[in-house]
């Protein structure tokens, strides 16, 4: 049985390890708007997922993927943000206000999921 | 000059994929992408620890990821790339929420390995129809 530092070691080796395959498949992508479809690929879903399925069993797993509901609406919500303000402010500002849509819809939808 | 797409036009150019183009890829930009997933990965599993599986599970959708390729793409690329890459983030978006729908469903039912097989699979599929359907020409 692993400890929690390393379990968090592991996820983030994995997750790391994901995002950056899923990041050279865009690379190779064209149009920009068909490889923005992996920027929202579920890479760090599927690190964690697959590291919880392994450490705590299906249970657990379901449960981060049931709260994983909430943050899926917050990202289309964010991606909907940045697109105008990424017309008015660098993208570095654009990517931290757009935050605020993820929060508001995220903590909107996760409401009924953990009450 | 050629006056850029809004979300709602459909594109002439057809989705295609360059190897060449992935072999010249910055190692820094990878870098930094790693470490963005590597961090949300960490925070995700640190609030799952310390405020259930639930709310942890919730940040499994962070937008690190998007973020830290929107400020890289306007940096190496243009403006225009940026937010061209997020339109096509909002379908990726909504399928990502269909990938964590089929997860919770499958996950305890299925086999492990299978479930998130098939949640990915979703993914795919309607990341793939939704760029089909609001952006194909």
């Amino acid at each position: 049985m692993l400890s929690d530092p390393v379990i968090l070691v592991i996820k983030g080796l994995a997750g790391g390890g994901l995002v950056v395959t899923f990041a050279l498949l865009s690379e190779g992508l064209s149009p920009k708007r068909f490889a923005g479809l992996f920027s929202a690929a579920p890479a760090v879903a599927l690190a964690g997922l697959t590291v919880t399925l392994l450490d705590k069993g299906a249970h657990s797993a379901h449960e981060n993927a049931t709260g994983m509901v909430a943050g899926g609406a917050g990202m289309v919500a964010y991606a909907a943000a940045v697109v105008p303000l990424l017309r008015r402010v660098r993208a570095g500002g654009a990517a931290a206000i757009a935050l605020v849509a993820w929060t508001a819809v995220a903590a909107i939808v996760a409401l009924p999921i953990l009450l | 000059m050629r006056q850029e797409p809004t979300i709602t036009d459909r594109l002439d150019e057809r989705p295609r994929f360059n190897p060449r183009k992935v072999a010249h890829t910055d190692r820094k930009a990878l870098f930094y992408r790693f470490g963005a997933g590597a961090l949300t990965s960490i925070a995700a599993g640190a609030l799952t620890l310390a405020f259930g599986e639930r709310v942890g599970g919730i940040f499994l959708a962070f937008p690190a990821i998007l973020a830290a390729s929107l400020t890289l793409i306007e940096k190496e690329e243009a403006p225009t790339d940026a937010r061209e890459d997020a339109r096509g983030a909002t379908v990726g978006g909504a399928a990502l929420a269909l990938f964590a729908g089929v997860a919770a469903l499958t996950l305890g039912h299925l086999a492990g390995a299978l479930a998130l097989l098939s949640a990915t699979a979703a993914w795919l599929i309607a990341a793939l129809i939704g760029y089909g359907a609001l952006w194909w020409r």
